[in-house]
């Protein structure tokens, strides 16, 4: 009834009109953006370790005596570094003694920094605390003994740990990270009598 | 039958052209008058801000490098947004780019970290346990926009809160405004999990044209 052509023309009446209604709508409107970049926010790290004097390389077993008898000793040193980038407080200490409470008990230990004595009394009340800078290292000597002829230390072992560990209490806050390195011990005696 | 439609048509079409033609003439105003507005002119506005820090210092970011130091830190940076444009402007402010990055992980990291790579990004924990807010200024007293953690899901919250809670920052040719970011991380929200973390991000300030 209406032409073909009419219809097409009617149509693309329709298309344009849509085109101008929705081109009202997208108006180009002016912006200006400015970026504060690269903001940084970084947290920073604590770590020890407890490395062997002689190389460098990773300690975590100390002294292993066996046979031990009243007068004998050994002597062992370790280095530890503060490899974090926080100069830290770091106590050592002994911690977690087992075994036979005669031999435990009467196990001494004499500490050397820079061939200065920082402790010399019972292995068992042992606690050294010194501040080691960050990337830097502290040498220590350690010498174990046994001066008692007390014959109830006779065959037994003791075993303990030096805890090596940061401290979280500085400047009057709590520092939420720590770490803290183990050196285990073992110690034997031997026979004697009095 | 279909030459008789084509003539009702055409003759419908004859009938409103002459209807049209006639109407048009006949309802002309006789009466004239013109002015003439000399040497008018259109001149185009411009939309621009700057962006300083405060007494027009030059703006700087927000780094820090010792986070976890001690127990609670905080800090933070205050912007003054001013138009120099010649139009107003409604200000908008959203975080782009918010990466947490793992930085690998150090003994006592590992031992309750299970993602360790070096950079890592988005596997550090660090963003999820600093707390950031926004204030705007713009005359009267701070307003508090936006309250969020720097977690990397979290980037959208600043525009969305910007969106609800600023209301209608328009920013008038030569006024300032002041916008202030501020973090801070609590003793409690972190352990070792977070150590070598860093946390990166752009914030963006975009000025829009509005209808005058």
């Amino acid at each position: 009834m209406i032409p073909r052509s009419w219809s097409f023309s009617a149509k693309l009446c329709l298309l344009a009109a849509f085109v101008i209604v929705l081109s009202q709508a997208t108006d180009a409107d002016l912006l200006d953006r400015e970026v504060i970049s690269m903001n940084t926010l970084r947290a920073t790290t604590v770590d020890l370790s407890t490395l062997d004097t002689a190389n460098n390389s990773q300690k975590s077993f100390f002294f292993n005596i066996q046979g031990l008898i009243p007068g004998g000793f050994q002597v062992n040193s370790v280095r530890i570094k503060n490899d974090g980038e926080l100069d830290m407080m770091v106590a050592v200490s002994t911690q977690d003694t087992t075994g036979s409470s005669a031999l435990c008990s009467a196990l001494e230990l004499k500490v050397l920094k820079n061939w200065q004595s920082v402790y010399d009394s019972e292995l068992s009340s042992f606690s050294y605390d010194t501040t080691i800078v960050a990337g830097q290292t502290e040498d220590l000597v350690f010498a174990v003994r046994l001066t008692s002829p007390d014959t109830a230390a006779v065959a037994t072992t003791c075993a303990f740990n030096f805890i090596v560990a940061t401290t979280q209490e500085a400047g009057g806050g709590t520092i939420r990270f720590k770490d803290e390195e183990l050196l285990q011990n073992q110690v034997a005696t031997g026979s004697w009598s009095n | 039958m279909n030459n008789q439609k084509l003539v009702v048509i055409k003759s419908i079409l004859v009938i409103a052209i002459t209807v049209s033609v006639a109407g048009f003439a006949l309802t002309q105003s006789l009466f004239r008058d013109t002015e003439k507005s000399e040497q008018s002119t259109f001149v185009v506005g411009t939309l621009d801000m700057s962006v300083d820090g405060t007494n027009g210092s030059q703006a700087e970011n927000i780094t820090v490098t010792n986070l976890g130091a001690s127990g609670a830190q905080s800090g933070g940076k205050t912007w003054q947004i001013q138009n120099v444009g010649t139009l107003p402007g409604k200000l908008f402010l959203h975080v782009q780019n918010l990466i947490n990055y793992e930085n690998g992980c150090n003994d006592p990291e590992q031992v309750v970290d299970l993602t360790c790579d070096d950079p890592g990004p988005n596997q550090g924990e660090l963003g999820g346990a600093i707390r950031a807010s926004v204030t705007f200024k713009q005359g009267g007293a701070q307003k508090p926009v936006v309250s969020s953690s720097l977690a990397t899901p979290n980037a959208v919250q600043f525009a969305e809160q910007w969106e609800q809670y600023a209301g209608e920052v328009i920013i008038q040719p030569g006024e300032i405004a002041e916008v202030t970011f501020e973090w801070s991380i609590e003793e409690s929200s972190y352990q070792n999990e977070i150590q070598s973390d860093s946390v990166m991000f752009d914030i963006v300030f975009d000025l829009k044209q509005v209808a005058l």
